[in-house]
């Protein structure tokens, strides 16, 4: 009997927890799970923004998979993601290991690296773009000054460049996510461990490689797990400096997924672009989280 | 336990669904905000001013009201988005040739009182005209013209060039590009704006070309377009003009122009009215000259600005009134002259001021009066506007300069575009 009632208290809990859940429930649902299938049902019309719209099952993915502009897009993603991550994780490791030096005006040095990260996208953006100028940028100035080139460089015009300019703007606005991030696992490192490799002969690489690397692995992965999410879904770097141009030679996906939906107006195409690589996004996300839940 | 939870579980969502569809039902009945969308100037007094008329107006009216500025740039994404989210705004002013796609997608109030009501030139009511109705109101001239700098030009010892020829042949002499100066400062880039696409559309009508006829016919793929075509990318392939007016958007020949580092430029008189404020020693400089002619004539395609009001708003009526109040004389005519020339007046009896007496400004209230529509011959509907819009002719050129395209191969691919837009 007293067993019994204990399963019925523990039934009662049960379905109590369950009630009190269903609000939470219903409220992710309505605000992310409804918009994602409205999302997948758009992409499988003909949805033109003031026009009723039919089901055309998978045309606009047909269509898109056949567009070489759409494959040049997705190239485009991986190399402004890949390079963009790369040379911050590089660089921002570099920085982070002399921040975590002690030496004379290092709280200023910490401050000034964070100016980049603090201004605003749309400030940012519209320097660099002022900078890059091809006839009163500061940039080509610059390189004429001194005399390595005689006629300005075409940073945002020219198809080989333009993506690898805004590359660079993406590199220096992220660099203090990752000497921020990095200082702190650095900070965590326990200093006798440097000191005992010194006295067994390890030399500073070696003490980088064995010690600094594995102590730090899983904010080093984070970090850049995180900044990649970001990264491929850059937009307003992008978007302000080039436009995605000229003739998408700069365009990401998010760009790409902008200039169809709102220059075209084909939103339905739009919305596939956005839903033909949210399985790379959810891989990516699942291995973010994956790797959260483990340091908690 | 469980009971008492279950109906504290229940009381609750009754309680939230409740509130939730009451505050929508309260904001049903309201009547709404009034909300006027309005473009970024180029003269920042303006903004200033229709603000101040704008919510003068409403005070008057004992409406709510809300007076919002947008970059002409982004202006369609957002009106896109407000569509589809049934949330527009009562009242817009944009470029004649986006106000005439919203017309064509049934998105607008028909206008024909006002148009019938009030005083506008011919000219003005052919830049409104949309083939499905009365939709558009007129409000200003945008009339364009071509700046040149007479003192590179009478450096090099030659005559004012009158042809697009004549520009080209001038533009070697005048280029000087290891000291950041390019004769030609013709814009190209597929930014959303309307210079680029207007300067090419009458680059191919002087040529003898045309994209779409009177009838909707595509009549683009012609040799005198291709010619057209192989022109204007010469002038980026052989680096007469600066390699950044491939992406430059309506700004960017305004920027060149006043930092010095172009010879010509293309524009309204948002370039003039910046010289005669910010640098007169470069006004002196300057000459304003009539557009190039090509073999078939010389052609000013131009466009305007425009009222339209969306039948989605909440307050049509007040915001028609608005219009009205909007081209009252003692408000409209000092609008217009604070444009410093930049804007010319759409109704009869608003140039009678000392400042149209002025030979510059005379000039441009002339030339407002002798374009044509944007989208020549082609009808102005929605189709010729989408494809103006999506800047067809101008991607076409960035194919040849940008990737080395067959000039051929992108007049093809022109032609498959117009099909696409006009579903043929």
């Amino acid at each position: 009997m007293r067993k019994k009632n204990k399963l019925l208290v523990n039934q009662n809990e049960k379905t109590l927890g369950q009630l009190l859940v269903l609000p939470l429930f219903l409220l992710v649902f309505g605000l992310m799970g409804y918009p994602f299938i409205n999302t997948i049902y758009i992409s499988l019309t003909n949805k033109r923004v003031g026009y009723d719209s039919s089901f055309i099952g998978f045309k606009n993915y047909i269509r898109l998979f056949q567009d070489p502009t759409y494959w040049m897009v997705l190239k485009n993603t991986f190399v402004y993601m890949i390079l963009a991550v790369g040379v911050k994780l590089v660089i921002g490791m570099i920085l982070a290991l002399t921040l975590n030096e002690d030496f004379k005006g290092r709280a200023i040095v910490r401050m000034l690296l964070l100016i980049p990260w603090a201004l605003p996208g749309m400030v940012a953006a519209m320097t660099w773009k002022w900078m890059y100028n091809d006839t009163f940028g500061i940039i080509n100035s610059i390189l004429k000054n001194i005399g390595l080139i005689e006629v300005s460089i075409p940073w945002l015009s020219s198809k080989h460049l333009t993506l690898y300019s805004v590359i660079i703007v993406n590199i220096w606005r992220g660099i203090p996510f990752f000497i921020f991030s990095l200082l702190g696992g650095l900070q965590t490192i326990d200093g006798q461990l440097y000191e005992a490799a010194k006295i067994d002969g390890a030399n500073m690489i070696r003490r980088f490689w064995s010690i600094t690397v594995p102590s730090i692995l899983p904010v080093i992965s984070i970090t850049t797990m995180l900044s990649s999410i970001w990264t491929f879904n850059d937009f307003e770097n992008i978007w302000l400096i080039t436009g995605g141009g000229p003739l998408n030679s700069s365009s990401v996906v998010a760009t790409y997924t902008y200039q169809i939906a709102f220059q075209y107006n084909e939103m339905a195409q739009a919305v596939s672009v956005a839903v033909s690589i949210m399985p790379i996004l959810i891989v990516m996300i699942l291995f973010a989280s994956k790797r959260i839940g483990k340091e908690d | 336990m469980k009971k008492k939870a279950l109906w504290i579980v229940c009381l609750m969502l009754i309680l939230v669904t409740t509130m939730v569809f009451a505050q929508g039902q309260a904001e049903s009945d309201k009547p709404g905000k009034f909300v006027m969308w309005d473009k970024s100037e180029y003269v920042s007094a303006y903004n200033d001013l229709v603000k101040e008329r704008f919510y003068a107006f409403a005070e008057a009216q004992g409406i709510e009201a809300e007076y919002i500025v947008i970059p002409p740039n982004d202006l369609k994404s957002k009106l896109l988005a407000a569509i589809e989210a049934k949330n527009t705004p009562d009242l817009v002013v944009t470029d004649d040739f986006l106000a005439k796609q919203f017309a064509g997608m049934g998105q607008l109030v028909d206008v024909s009182d006002i148009k019938n009501d009030l005083p506008f030139y011919d000219a003005a009511i052919n830049m409104s005209y949309v083939k499905n109705g009365d939709y558009v109101v007129p409000l200003s001239f945008l009339a364009p013209g071509l700046y040149l700098r007479k003192d590179k030009w009478d450096a090099a010892g030659l005559d004012l060039p009158v042809t697009w020829e004549d520009y080209k042949k001038d533009a070697y002499l005048v280029n000087d590009p290891k000291n950041d100066f390019y004769a030609l400062g013709f814009p190209m880039g597929a930014s959303g704006g309307g210079d680029a696409e207007g300067m090419m559309r009458a680059i191919i009508l002087s040529y003898g070309g045309a994209l779409v006829d009177e009838n909707d016919n595509i009549v683009v793929n012609s040799p005198e377009t291709l010619e057209a075509l192989k022109y204007i990318s010469s002038i980026y392939l052989e680096g007469l003009a600066p390699p950044s007016a491939i992406t430059w958007d309506d700004m960017g020949n305004n920027n060149a122009y006043l930092a010095g580092t172009i010879g010509v430029a293309m524009n309204s008189g948002s370039i003039y009215s910046a010289l005669k404020n910010e640098k007169p020693e470069l006004l002196e400089k300057t000459m304003i000259r009539p557009w190039p002619a090509g073999p078939a004539g010389s052609f000013t395609p131009s466009g305007g600005n425009v009222f339209v009001v969306f039948k989605n708003g909440k307050n049509s009526d007040a915001a028609k009134l608005f219009i009205r109040d909007y081209f009252k004389k003692d408000f409209y005519e000092n609008l217009v002259i604070e444009m410093g020339g930049m804007w010319q007046p759409v109704v009869k009896g608003m140039d009678q001021n000392a400042f149209w007496k002025d030979p510059t400004n005379a000039a441009w209230l002339a030339s407002s009066k002798t374009t044509v529509p944007n989208t020549y011959p082609a009808v102005p509907d929605e189709n010729s506007t989408r494809a103006f819009s999506e800047q067809v002719s101008v991607k076409a050129v960035q194919k040849i300069v940008v990737n080395g395209m067959d000039p051929q191969q992108a007049l093809d691919e022109l032609e498959a575009d117009l099909k696409r837009i006009y579903n043929k």
